[in-house]
């Protein structure tokens, strides 16, 4: 038996160095981490790696066209940022829905992405900004897009010895939204979500991301409902066209939160509700 | 590790791992048992403490994750025999039933009202959705935030 | 009356909100272990073989015990005597306990309980409930798997039905409802050196823990010493299963001397504690064209999981509520409770009724479509009113208020009854009514004690047997102390329940507290009143007749006259060396039932309620928002309406988790699968709608005050409602709960495919 210990880096040197080690997982806000640890008893804990007092970790800056956020990020400041709130509706709304306050709080950005799972709601607006996540090691780092990063439900690229130490992403375009369905009003996991970041040109829909949440074993980017849309108007037609094929790019399952054909059908009802919106907003 | 963190406005220095549950810190080492565990998951909100003010569980928090912090539990929520104005409104409208679940409640009321002195019952409900209740149906539970929401604004004029 | 009818202030709520810890997770002793059980990890299996050397390897682990190591019987004594406390040649749940480990941390104590290894040879189980009722091989309980059957003849329903000119007939499915109290089972033994054994934890029957203790260590009554801690919510999931808990205790600490702490993991608890049991209902129900209820015939199973529990008693209930609250001469009615490898159910509030409420009302509802009746008509046209007969026979005089509550929920509400608009809102009624107390099924225990001390400087104590468990039970009580002996509510304290204290007083369940408790403190105050009367008549040469004690003080019941302070009378009375204290008593009237017919009187009274429900659909998602729900219930008199309402609310947001969202999963192996509150969804803050209760009194001469137990109503009828709403909203009848909006999707589905021919 091993006394579980901690190893608490002031600098991201330090992290990187002690990231790779036997035995040690990273924990950020432990949201995700400290639940799934709960029937594990003390001794055969891993040693944590604790985030927290890496300052640069935490920052919510404008790069370029777009931002740059740590992935300490939490989904609190993601919700209080103003700055976020005119670039990344689409982040905003779905980091102001998940969980609880007290859950808000401490889930981080990053966690949520390292965790991946399908249902983890800052996925979907990610994918619509074209997220890249930039993967460190001690000595380099690498950039991968967030659609490349997930390979299955909780499988990712991450190597043991990475962290992510940033997410870039676009602003979002003058259109977007964050949509979902869970079984409460609150303090619930997704069962079925949909963001889309879309842009208007002369009425007609110049560019267009729709991703889809909890309906396969990763976010799911919608990409022939995304290719019908493109050039055209948002009418009631095409609209409903954009709902039937996005429900049938989502490949849902059957579990305790709901089922497969619902879910698949919501999909539809979500992006129909949300392109509505932007059409009528015009 | 020393542990260095604020509990209660007391500094409070602790020999710890760093990888325990600041709950069992708080209840075992500490013996502030009103800082109450109804999951350990970060579900039900029974364990909630003010980290710097704002409500996390304290059952998905590590020692080290607090150092340099400042916790605020029941205990410390009002200064001697004294109530803040959120826990005589919780005695005062009937909010409180069985009890398990009202220090977490209290916590996270007396830190919505900290954020926003005069909320909406939508807000209220935002804000109160991370602790669980299973016997009052949180009517009255609003209704205390109303209460404590009405008499510290006044007595803020009044202070004025 | 000065104190009794108040909105008092909760005496204990003053703790709580400062989070004083007396719950038993906060108290420790020195020297004290803690605990951990072993359990089946399979629905049935033969056990071969139980390892325990590895765990007892472990750092810090201190000991296990199994079944071999019991001193007195391996039983849990409730009814039946089915149940081992440790499993002895076979399991029959997942999650049955098997073995005690001990050791010095609660964690290491878990961490060993995992490494005990029971070797299992398993055995085909049966987990459905349909499936039980005689079984072609497997045999649980008797020859049949039915723990108990239960009927109720009266009139002709074959008859009666050819007479009607409508017939609704349905199945009805329930699930298992999880009582999520937010403290999880908890309890500690502590052995002393007199040879006695102090049992301290969370629950609602102190008696019963002690009869289990008692039982398991065979040691007589006189050396178990049960008391209460504070109970952080039961809602009938702290009745019967702390009895268990105390023995996983109580066995260690007895063997070790030393005292011992167990307190259940949130999952553990929701895998192997009980809950409501999941129902299946035929329900057949006939009327005439002017909305006359004929007949109703019933066929009603209950999944009682492994071992009976309290089973035949949750069915008596269950039964006697078959019809609802309605005239009907004409009833056949056939429950079962059956037998499956599943955890044992038991009590629930409400016990073994909201099922079949469920049914019974969503039924009523169907009857008053075809029969183009206003729901509330159709029931105004049924209801029970004082001078009508039960369906068991039982004539109502006085304390029937049903016809008041559906008024007032009317009235209240403005239920528009002019041409529906599509606009997805609904509306849905429902109306109950509550057997109150346990019952000709709980007869023998039908009896409480109580004990009031009046000290020489006017202070008050008093004791009972039943418990506090947050419905307010305590500040209820001291109300009706202060009202009988004159003295201010601040100077009455209760003692914490405490079996050394009264005499076994049963359980506190049914809603029997206010009723029972008060009326044995009447009875004590009552002996204390006469000694202090007494006093203040020689004193103040008034005969007792005519005097009577009003807010502190001894007057004449007439004119004017001397009077004589409260106080003043305790100080003769301790100068004059007078006994001021004394034991109260009550027996409830008597019930009665035939086992043939199921006729008989049934309860000793009832509680009658309405339930409104207003709901919106949304068409496409099937999400259902309850926007309001109105409810009234003839409590008999409010001793506090504060804590009547709390309990209204509090037991119609159980009632929407019941009718919206909970719902246990147990996968092919018999494995609960969502035993945690991250996936078995219970309402939040956020998921409670605007809640109007309305107290009606219609006094029953019996209760303290006239007041009538009603704590598990409002739950009962929340489920009916919602349906009917969500019917009037969308038309669509959902009859299995929850009612999820994947249902409600695929029903509208199937309608928009099939035209809608009549609504
Ligand atoms: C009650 C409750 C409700 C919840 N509700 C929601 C909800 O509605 N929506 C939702 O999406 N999620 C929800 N969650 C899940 C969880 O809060 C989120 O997934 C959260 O974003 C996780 O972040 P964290 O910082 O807490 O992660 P942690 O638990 O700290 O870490 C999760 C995983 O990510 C790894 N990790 C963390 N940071 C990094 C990094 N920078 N680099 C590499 N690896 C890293 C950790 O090693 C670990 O494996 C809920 C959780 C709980 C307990």
């Amino acid at each position: 038996m091993r006394e579980a210990s901690v190893i608490a880096p002031r600098s991201l040197r330090e992290a990187l160095r002690a990231v790779g080690r036997k035995g040690v997982v990273a924990v950020a806000g432990g949201t995700d981490l400290l639940v799934r640890l709960h029937d594990v008893a003390a001794g055969e804990r891993p040693s944590f790696l604790v985030l927290d007092g890496v300052r640069t970790l935490h920052s919510i800056a404008p790069r370029g066209k777009g931002l740059a956020l740590g992935p300490l990020v939490t989904f609190s400041e993601i919700e209080r940022s103003s700055l976020l709130r005119t670039l990344a509706p689409q982040l905003v709304e779905a980091a102001s829905v998940a969980g609880s306050v007290q859950i808000r709080n401490r889930a981080t950005l990053g966690g949520n992405i390292a965790n991946g799972s399908p249902a983890g709601d800052l996925l979907p607006p990610l994918y619509v900004l074209s997220a890249r996540l930039e993967l460190s090691y001690s000595g380099g780092r690498r950039q991968v897009m967030i659609e490349d990063f997930f390979k299955g439900p909780g499988e990712t690229v991450l190597r043991r010895n990475e962290l992510i130490t940033r997410v870039v992403f676009e602003r979002s375009q003058n259109r977007g939204f964050f949509l979902r369905l869970a079984v409460r009003r609150a303090l619930a996991i997704s069962k079925v979500s949909v963001a889309a970041n879309v842009s208007l040109r002369n009425g007609r829909v110049q560019s267009v991301r729709i991703a889809l949440g909890a309906v396969a074993p990763t976010v799911l980017r919608a990409s022939r409902t995304e290719e019908y849309l493109l050039g055209r108007e948002l009418d009631r037609d095409s609209i409903e066209t954009a709902c039937g094929l996005a429900s049938g790019e989502a490949a849902p399952i059957d579990d305790i939160r709901s089922e497969a054909d619902y879910r698949r059908e919501m999909v539809g009802v979500l992006l129909g509700r949300g392109l509505l919106r932007i059409a009528s907003a015009r | 590790m020393k542990l260095k963190f604020t509990v209660n406005r007391r500094a409070t220095t602790l020999e710890v791992t760093g990888a325990e549950r600041v709950i069992d810190l708080l209840r075992e080492r500490l013996g502030l048992v009103g800082t109450k565990e109804g999951c350990g998951k970060g579900e039900c909100g029974a364990c909630t403490v003010l980290l710097d003010g704002s409500p996390v569980c304290s059952c998905l928090l590590l020692s080290s994750q607090v150092a340099g912090r400042e916790i605020t539990t029941i205990e410390g929520l009002s200064e001697g025999e004294s109530l803040h104005p959120v826990q005589a409104a919780f005695a005062e409208t009937g909010a409180v039933q069985c009890g398990f679940c009202t220090p977490g409640l209290v916590l996270s009321s007396a830190a919505l009202l900290a954020d926003i002195p005069a909320p909406s019952r939508e807000q209220m409900k935002r804000a109160l959705a991370g602790n669980l209740c299973r016997c009052t149906g949180y009517q009255k539970i609003f209704e205390a935030v109303e209460l404590a929401s009405r008499n510290m604004r006044r007595e803020k004029r009044r202070r004025r | 009356m000065a104190v009794v009818g108040r909105r008092v202030r909760r005496v204990e709520s003053l703790d709580r909100v400062k989070g004083v810890g007396s719950f038993t997770d906060d108290l420790t002793y020195a020297g004290m272990l803690h605990a951990a059980v072993v359990r089946s990890p399979v629905a049935r299996a033969r056990i071969k073989h139980i390892e325990t050397g590895r765990a007892l390897r472990r750092a810090g682990a201190e000991a296990v015990f199994t079944f071999q190591d019991i001193p007195g019987r391996n039983v849990v004594p409730i009814i039946l005597e089915d149940q081992p406390f440790l499993a002895e040649e076979y399991v029959n749940y997942v999650g049955e306990p098997i073995a005690v480990v001990l050791a010095s941390e609660r964690e290491t104590a878990r961490a060993a309980a995992k490494e005990v290894s029971v070797r299992l040879e398993e055995l085909p189980p049966i987990l459905d409930l349909l499936k039980a009722r005689r079984h072609p091989r497997v045999h649980l309980f008797g020859e049949d798997n039915v723990f108990k059957h239960l009927r109720i003849r009266r009139g002709d329903t074959a008859a009666a039905f050819s007479s009607c000119d409508v017939i609704v007939e349905n199945e009805y499915r329930t699930p298992y409802q999880e009582h999520a109290y937010i403290e999880p089972e908890a309890m500690i033994a502590i052995p002393h050196p007199d040879g006695t054994i102090e049992i301290r934890g969370s629950m609602q029957c102190p008696f019963y823990v002690r009869k289990a203790v008692t039982s398991v260590l065979g040691l007589p009554e006189s050396r178990v010493w049960v008391v209460q801690a504070a109970t952080g919510g039961a809602f009938g999931g702290k009745e019967d299963v702390p009895s268990l808990l105390a023995c996983q205790v109580a066995l260690p600490a007895w063997k070790l001397k030393k005292p011992v702490k167990l307190v259940y993991d949130r999952t553990e608890d929701m895998v192997s504690t009980s809950k409501r049991h999941p129902s299946w209902v035929r329900y057949k129900s006939g009327a005439t064209r002017d909305g006359v209820l004929k007949a109703v015939e019933v066929e009603y199973v209950i999944d009682g999981g492994a071992y009976s529990t309290l089973s035949p008693a949750v069915l008596y209930r269950g039964t006697v509520h078959a019809a609802g609250p309605y005239r009907c001469d004409n009833v056949k009615v056939d429950s079962y409770v059956v037998a499956t490898n599943r955890v044992p159910t038991g009590a629930f509030r409400g016990f073994g009724s909201p099922q079949i409420l469920f049914a019974a009302e969503s039924q009523m509802d169907q009857l008053a479509e075809r029969l183009g009746l206003h729901p509330a008509e159709l029931r105004r046209r049924n209801l029970l009113r004082a001078g009508d007969t039960t369906i068991t026979g039982q004539k109502l005089t006085v304390s029937v208020g049903l016809e008041e509550t559906l008024d007032r929920v009317l009235e209240a509400s403005g239920w528009p009854t002019g041409q529906k608009r599509d606009d997805g809102v609904g509306y849905g009624l429902s109306t109950v009514f509550y057997g109150v107390g346990l019952g000709a099924a709980g007869k023998h225990l039908a009896r409480t004690g109580a004990r009031v001390i009046v000290h020489a400087d006017g202070s008050v104590t008093f004791s009972v047997g039943t418990t506090e468990l947050g419905q307010g039970m305590t500040t209820v009580l001291s109300q009706i102390v202060s009202e009988e002996l004159g003295t201010p509510l601040e100077c009455v304290q209760m003692i914490a329940p405490d079996t050394s204290r009264v005499p076994d007083s049963g359980p506190t369940v049914a809603s029997r507290s206010t009723t029972m408790s008060g009326n044995a403190l009447k009875d004590a105050c009552g002996k204390i009143r006469d000694v202090l009367l007494a006093e203040a008549s020689r004193a103040l040469r008034i005969p007792v007749s005519d005097l009577r004690i009003v807010e502190g003080a001894i007057v004449p019941a007439k004119e004017e006259g001397p009077s004589m302070p409260i106080d003043e009378a305790i100080k003769s009375c301790t100068t004059a060396r007078l006994p001021l204290s004394a034991e109260g008593w009550h027996v409830s009237t008597s019930t009665s039932w035939d086992d043939r017919t199921g006729q008989g009187d049934a309860y000793v009274t009832y509680a009658w309620a309405t339930n409104l429900a207003k709901v919106r659909v949304d068409r496409e998602t099937g999400e259902v928002t309850v926007l309001k729900m109105w409810a009234a219930h003839d409590v008999g008199k409010a001793v506090n309406p504060t804590l009547a309402e709390g309990q209204i609310e509090g037991g119609i947001l159980q009632g929407l988790g019941f009718a919206l969202t909970e719902n246990m999963f147990t996968d092919e192996r018999g494995v609960i699968v969502n035993p945690d509150f991250s996936t078995y969804i219970i309402p939040t803050a956020a998921d409670s709608p605007e809640i109007v209760s309305l107290l009606v009194e219609h006094p029953y001469p019996d209760g303290p005050h006239g007041a009538k137990g009603f704590g598990e109503q409002p739950l009962m009828g929340v489920a009916p409602a919602v349906a009917n709403a969500v019917r009037d909203a969308v038309g669509v009848r959902i009859t299995e709960l929850p009612i999820t909006p994947e249902k409600i999707w695929n029903a509208l589905r199937s309608s928009r495919r099939v035209p809608v021919t009549q609504r």
